[in-house]
This record gives structure tokens, sequence and C-alpha cells, in this order.
């Protein structure tokens, strides 16, 4: 499709938009602001959201907030359990002040192929993403290495760009220092760290593999599509959860 | 370059900018997928003179034309997966095996023409193969990517493209501990890569030398053979290590 100037300049700092957005739910992952993400960045007039992982998925506004939710109550038990294994540093804080110690998850989002609508209504973009999360699980403080995939349908409102459906799916999640083509050695658990056993995020609206992990059994599975160009929303796929 | 283009001139080497890094990244995709034919077909050059003078490079230098090309890339890997596929008693090619070359840190400039195009990215990568007893062996692989971009009547394509590696190893496994100098003749990577048209070693990694192949684009008015990715613009260093300074391309 043939462009004007001007709407080739409205289609580039759209695309920086999206861009940017992405780079700021990436931020907020790192700093443990998952309570905040649901309101910043996700639709708020669309019933239909969608947040994916390898083994399920959330379906609607407030499945997905609720596992924002569970992300941040398990940072805050994670940091009232630091708290009491070093509470000569930490025994005198509150709640608030060492909310966040503790998990590091690194998600550095690579190799943008984003496409924008021809009608300028929605978009959609897929990045290789080759992470890691230092998080703090039975066994104590642990690193993981994550290969894998963000793929993204946005929906604009306004002058804004927000989440739509988003599918975060890895081939590979395994512990740093080790191969993962290789048997994985678990870790020993501590006691300190044993509340974290009964944890558990929110039940999926929607259990189903999406993405199987990676194991030297597994066959090669395709990356998520690509976006290519599109007229209307009706016209393309969706990463809503159908096409993983 | 002091160059002055209008508005419209501008947006529009902006948006081929952005083109060119969108290309590359779906070749990252094509081969998270291993679809090494249809990269060949969708991405690279189709214009049978740019075909004839297309190269795939590597540390030890490049197949030129599309054709062998086609037989390095395409060809020699499926034999290579068979063999796996056999060996291993997998139901299908490719079983247990995952490929990931993301690229990043673009770096793109596009000629004072307009006509084509050079870019450099970094890939921390992995190639991961399986063997026969439900294991694998899983390979970090660190390499610049440099392409040098034609358009053609269809958008832009790749003409020429360089992977230097600079170190690869085993996951898992302290690199620190690996053997100075490498053993080409059994070297996985200088094994996969074959024969190729011109052979030349372009890129040596013992040492971590500094040899800055391949170079970084700087601005340019059109292309010419000196500047190319291809094997016509490769110069010997003439120094390396601190006398390189910044490299005997880049200044």
């Amino acid at each position: 499709m043939n462009y004007s100037t001007e709407q080739l300049t409205e289609r580039w700092e759209a695309q920086r938009s999206i861009k940017n957005l992405m780079g700021k739910y990436a931020n907020c992952v790192i700093l443990n602001r998952e309570q905040d993400i649901f309101d910043l960045f996700w639709a708020k007039n669309h019933d239909d959201l969608s947040l994916g992982f390898n083994d399920g998925l959330y379906r609607g506004s407030e499945a997905v907030k609720g596992y924002y939710s569970a992300v941040r109550d398990r940072n805050a038990l994670v940091a009232s359990l630091l708290q009491k294994r070093f509470p000569d540093v930490l025994g005198g804080m509150s709640e608030e002040e060492i909310y966040g110690i503790g998990p590091f998850k690194v998600k550095p989002l690579a190799c943008p192929v984003i496409e924008i609508a021809a009608d300028f209504k929605t978009a959609k973009g897929l990045w290789y993403c080759q992470g890691a999360y230092n998080e703090v699980e039975t066994c104590g403080p642990v690193a993981h290495w994550t290969w894998g995939y963000f793929a993204v349908d946005f929906v604009r409102d306004g002058d804004n760009w927000y989440l739509w459906h988003l599918l975060y799916l890895n081939d590979v999640d395994c512990l740093c220092g080790q191969s993962w083509g290789k048997v994985p050695q678990p870790l020993p658990d501590l006691p300190e760290f044993a509340p974290l056993a009964v944890f558990h995020a929110p039940a999926y609206t929607e259990s189903k593999t999406l993405r199987e992990l990676y194991s030297p059994n597994r066959p090669l599975i395709a990356a998520p599509r690509f976006p290519v160009p599109y007229d209307t929303f009706a016209h393309t796929f969706s990463y809503g959860g159908e096409l993983s | 370059m002091s160059k002055t283009y209008s508005d419209e001139e501008l947006i529009s080497r902006v948006w081929d900018v952005e083109e060119i890094k969108k290309l590359v990244h779906k070749r990252v995709y094509y081969i998270a997928d291993d679809l090494r034919s249809e990269e060949l077909a969708d991405l690279w050059v189709s214009d049978p003179d740019h075909q004839k003078t297309a190269s795939f490079g590597r540390n030890w230098g490049y197949y030129v034309g599309l054709d062998n090309i086609k037989t390095y890339y395409t060809d020699s890997h499926t034999a290579l997966l068979e063999l796996q596929k056999s060996a291993n008693g997998a139901s299908a090619l490719n079983v247990g095996n995952l490929y990931a070359h993301p690229a990043s840190t673009g770096l793109v400039e596009l000629a004072g023409d307009g006509k084509t195009a050079k870019g450099i990215w970094y890939c921390i990568s992995q190639e991961t193969t399986a063997r026969g007893d439900s294991t694998a062996d899983a390979e970090w692989m660190m390499e610049k990517l440099a392409i040098d971009l034609i358009r053609e009547n269809d958008g832009w394509k790749i003409w020429h493209l360089v992977i230097a590696t600079d170190l690869h190893g085993e996951a898992g496994q302290d690199y620190s501990q690996q053997p100075i100098y490498v053993d080409w003749d059994s070297d996985a990577v200088r094994r996969e890569f074959g024969v190729p048209t011109i052979e030349k070693l372009t890129h040596d990694a013992t040492f971590n030398w500094w040899d800055d192949y391949p170079f970084m684009p700087k601005p340019y008015e059109a292309f010419h053979d000196a500047i190319s990715y291809g094997p016509e613009g490769f110069v010997p260093p003439i120094n390396k290590g601190w006398n390189a300074k910044e490299g005997r391309n880049y200044l």
C-alpha cells in the first residue's frame, strides 16, 4: 500500500509507540511493578483481553488483572521470607519498604516485526526474547535462562496503543549453569523458603498447551507467526491463543 | 555525510531502515523454524544478476552465487539432518533440535542513492542438536551478522551476508576452560560450513583477535566493491590488537 509522507510519518510514530510500550512493559517486569501493568498498558474498553503462557490463557480483564495481582502477592511473600532470612538488615523495615526484593526478571525484547493495520485501529508485533529470571524458589535464590517469544495484538484508543492479546511463550526455561539439552539437576529445597511451595498462580481460564517447552525429544515447533500487512483485524490472525 | 534531503525523502529513508530491520528480524524466525529454502526464496535477492554475486560468508570464506549458497545452506544442511534422523532413530527431521539466532544492536546505513544498505548486528545465539540418547548438545554461539541489502522491485533483499563467529561453547560448560587453539578439522561450526567457493580466513577467533571483520558500516553514497560484505570487500587486517586502532576499515 502506498502512503503519503504524512501517513508514513504517522505510521512510523505508531510503530515507535508500540516499541516503547513493550519497552515499558519489560521495565515494569524488571522492577517487579506487576501491580501497575494492567492499569498502565492493557486496553480498558475491550472485554476480550487475553494473556497466554506455555500452558494456558487468562481471558477477560478480571482474569488478566488477577494474574498480575498474584505476581504482586508472590513478590510480597518472597520479600517477607527474605526479611526473616536476613533480620539484621531487613528486620525493621515495613512491608512496603521491602516489597520487590528478591525477584529479578529480565525480558529484553529483540527482533520486532510489527505491522499496523491499514485502518490504523490495531497492530500486531512479534519479538524474540532471550531472557532470564532470577527468582526465589523453594530452593532459595536461583537463576533461569529463558528463550522465547512475545506475540502481541495491540488496539488503539485515542492517541495511544494498548495491549489486547499477549502471548509469552518460551522454548527454554532452564537453570543457568546447566545445559537445556541434558537432564536438569534440581537444587535441594531449603526450609526457610518452604511457604513458596503452597503458592500458586490463579487457575487459567483456559488450560491448554500453547507451546511445549523444549526437550531433546520434542519435534521442532514453529515460532509464533510473524505478522503480515493487513487492512483490518478481521482479515488477519489473532494472538489470542488460537494459533500457537 | 552532509547531504540534504526533503521531508519526503527523509521519511522515506527512515521507513526504508525500518523495513530493512524488519527483514533481518524475519530471518530470525525463519531460522527458528529451520525454513532455510524459504528464507532464500523470500528474503534473498531474486534478480538473476544479484543472485550471481550473492554471497554467504563465515570465518573461513564465502559461498558465492545463490546456487552455491543453496547447496551449502539448504542441501548440505538437509543431508546432515537426514543422517541425524537416521542415527537417532527419530520419527522426523529436527526432532530435539532448536535454533535461535536473535539479532540485536542493529546498525544500518542506507546509501545516499537509496539503492543499497549495509547493516551489522550482534547475535547471542544457540543451536541445540539432539543425540540419540534423549539428551542434546546445546551450544552457545556468539556471532556478528553483517549484511549488504539491495532494493529490488518487491522490496529490500539480502545480497551479501557474513556471520563471523567469535566463540561457541556447550551450555553449562566453562568457556574459559576451552582450548586456546581450536582444532578446525573437528570444530563443529567449521565442519558444518564445509568447503566454500572461496576459502579464506576472514575472522580469526583465536585469542579473540581484534581483527574488525566484518567491519562496521559507515555512511556512503553508492555501493562499490571495496565496502562489500562479499569477498571482493575483504582486506586482510594489517594489524591486530591495539595497533588496529578502530580497525583498518572503520576510519
